[in-house]
């Protein structure tokens, strides 16, 4: 038997597969489907200081082996989320990755005091949404605002803290130093690459606000070449998500560098994607002593 | 637990232009459909799964009818009788019966989930939007429920003119209607404030209200189609958007 289990900022988790924030909802849908205790960890979609609409639709479009999305962050707030909803979630497994963001740097200092006040595993830091105005990319694309936020995140945080990065950089490898510099325990990649796609028919593009994250297994090659050069970049670990659809695909990107993988997009596609890629990746880590061996396991030229 | 249907096709064939009928055998989501939820079908072309409402459930059988619009669902034209599909459902909040004299109202491919509810209402007038003769399918089927009223766009059959027209001086207690925007706004205006319920459209993600990809505006806020409704009361629904 294969010991499945990872340690993430000194936090065990029973296996490294867990959801990605925003595909997932907060977990209640999915548990119609499956037992989530049976995955590593559970990450819920974003939740913001102040209530958000979300965009207007179309947000979403299928294109070759990918989707694109503009959902824009759409939740209720934190009160109604910490008081209503977070509740009857918080059972559904003893590692929640709460993912947090906000409009300005102080927005996301009081989301890293909410969730401190949780018994939530991890905070995520969502500084890489492609699908917003305001907060989002414009604190995650500029090494500088980067490691700011994450300073002023780190000193109201008490939970380990993950900074999720944007691929929508040129030097993803700079951007992982400004988090590890700015205090973070670890950093989770990528987020959705920046995509459009246009109707021929009409002329305009199918997303309500004409551009959109493109994610699924058209971005997994991304994923992995920019997990591969962060893990060379810093000694903090890494969430890697980016395409996983199957059990292989977890491992490709554990080989890269990932501890703990996230499954996304394939969330849409069916809902106990997750357990099928845990279940796939058992079958490929079957002649490993540990799953972690596959960590950072890559032999390059 | 709920979970993922694998149902063997029973029929698929092509109606009329480019419309399909496709029978699945399907007893566990045949002994939970209510009218107006859909099946949420991987087509066995591109990533996403295609929202389709049921049309009806005979028995084991739960026939659905859509239309090739785009990659998925022409590959699902292309399925052949005894393949397995990969479909959930029955998914979504669909039409409850209410009131004494409904009236239903359907446009286009907008027809198809209102003769599964149709079953289950008394005399209901069923009120039929096509764009021309040639496009009209599952008139009478609709007739062995309820007295039918056609409207075609080129007048080729029926009232010449709008279904919401034909429709307009109808003295129902309830509204049931599917269809276009344009075509469930006009119902909005007729219904007034009598009770109505409308089915919405919208590109669709998960399906299970996980990914809030797929949503319309009620009482001025986002809400997921494919779990509040597809089925929204409505006097709360902004259609103006």
């Amino acid at each position: 038997m294969t010991d499945m289990s990872v340690n993430f900022c000194g936090i065990q988790f029973k296996n490294p597969i867990i959801t990605a924030s925003g595909t997932f909802g907060y977990g209640q849908e999915y548990s119609e489907y499956y037992d989530l205790k049976k995955l590593g960890g559970i990450t819920l979609k974003t939740v913001t200081p102040d209530p958000r609409e979300g965009n207007p639709p179309h947000r979403i479009a299928e294109v070759t082996a990918g989707i694109l999305n503009s959902v824009g962050l759409q939740n209720p707030g934190a009160e109604q989320f910490f008081h209503a909803i977070w509740p009857k979630v918080s059972c559904l497994h003893d590692r929640i990755i709460l993912n947090i963001a906000g409009n300005t740097m102080e927005e996301y200092a009081k989301m890293a005091e909410y969730a401190s006040q949780t018994d939530a595993a991890l905070v995520e830091v969502n500084v890489s949404c492609p699908n917003v105005s305001h907060g989002g990319l414009a604190f995650g694309a500029d090494p500088k605002v980067l490691e700011n936020v994450t300073k002023l995140v780190r000193a109201h945080c008490k939970k380990p803290m993950v900074i999720k990065l944007t691929p929508n950089v040129t030097d993803i490898a700079e951007m992982a130093r400004a988090a590890e510099s700015g205090g973070a325990d670890g950093v989770s990649l990528i987020n959705t690459l920046l995509g459009m796609k246009i109707d021929l028919k009409t002329r305009q593009p199918i997303l309500h606000r004409n551009v959109g994250g493109f994610s699924g297994p058209a971005v997994k090659p991304i994923a992995v070449r920019m997990i591969w050069q962060v893990k060379n970049a810093v000694s903090i670990p890494i969430i890697g998500m980016g395409g996983v659809m199957c059990g292989e695909d977890a491992a490709e990107l554990m080989l890269a560098g990932a501890t703990l993988v996230a499954v996304g997009t394939a969330n849409l596609i069916t809902p106990t994607a997750a357990i099928d890629v845990l279940n796939g990746l058992c079958s490929y880590a079957k002649d490993c002593k540990s799953v972690q061996e596959l960590i950072g396991g890559v032999r390059p030229y | 637990m709920k979970s993922v249907q694998a149902c063997p096709i029973q029929e698929i064939s092509r109606i009329t232009g480019d419309l399909y009928d496709l029978r699945l055998y399907a007893p566990e989501i045949a002994r939970k459909a209510q009218p107006g939820q859909f099946l949420h079908i991987q087509t066995g072309g591109g990533l996403l799964r295609r929202p389709i409402s049921i049309c009806d459930v005979m028995g084991d059988i739960v026939r659905v009818i859509f239309a090739v619009r785009g990659d998925g669902t022409k590959a699902l034209a292309n399925q052949k009788a005894g393949e397995i599909l990969d479909v959930l459902g029955p998914l979504g909040t669909g039409f409850h019966v209410e009131g004494k004299k409904p009236a239903v109202i359907g446009g286009g491919i907008g027809i198809f989930p209102l003769l599964f509810l149709c079953k289950q209402l008394i005399k209901p007038k069923i009120y039929l939007g096509f764009r021309t003769k040639e496009q009209m399918v599952l008139t009478d089927a609709f007739a062995t429920f309820g007295e039918v009223h056609i409207a075609t766009d080129d007048g080729s059959f029926g009232y010449h003119g709008r279904v919401t027209d034909l429709a307009d001086k109808e003295d129902a207690d309830v509204y049931y209607a599917c269809g276009p925007a344009p075509m469930l706004r006009a119902v909005q205006k007729i219904a007034g404030d009598t009770p109505m319920q409308l089915s919405m459209e919208e590109r669709m993600g998960c399906g299970i209200g996980g990914c809030a990809v797929c949503v319309c505006k009620v009482n001025g806020h986002y809400e997921k189609v494919c779990q509040k409704g597809p089925v929204f009361n409505g006097k709360e629904l902004d259609l103006h958007d």
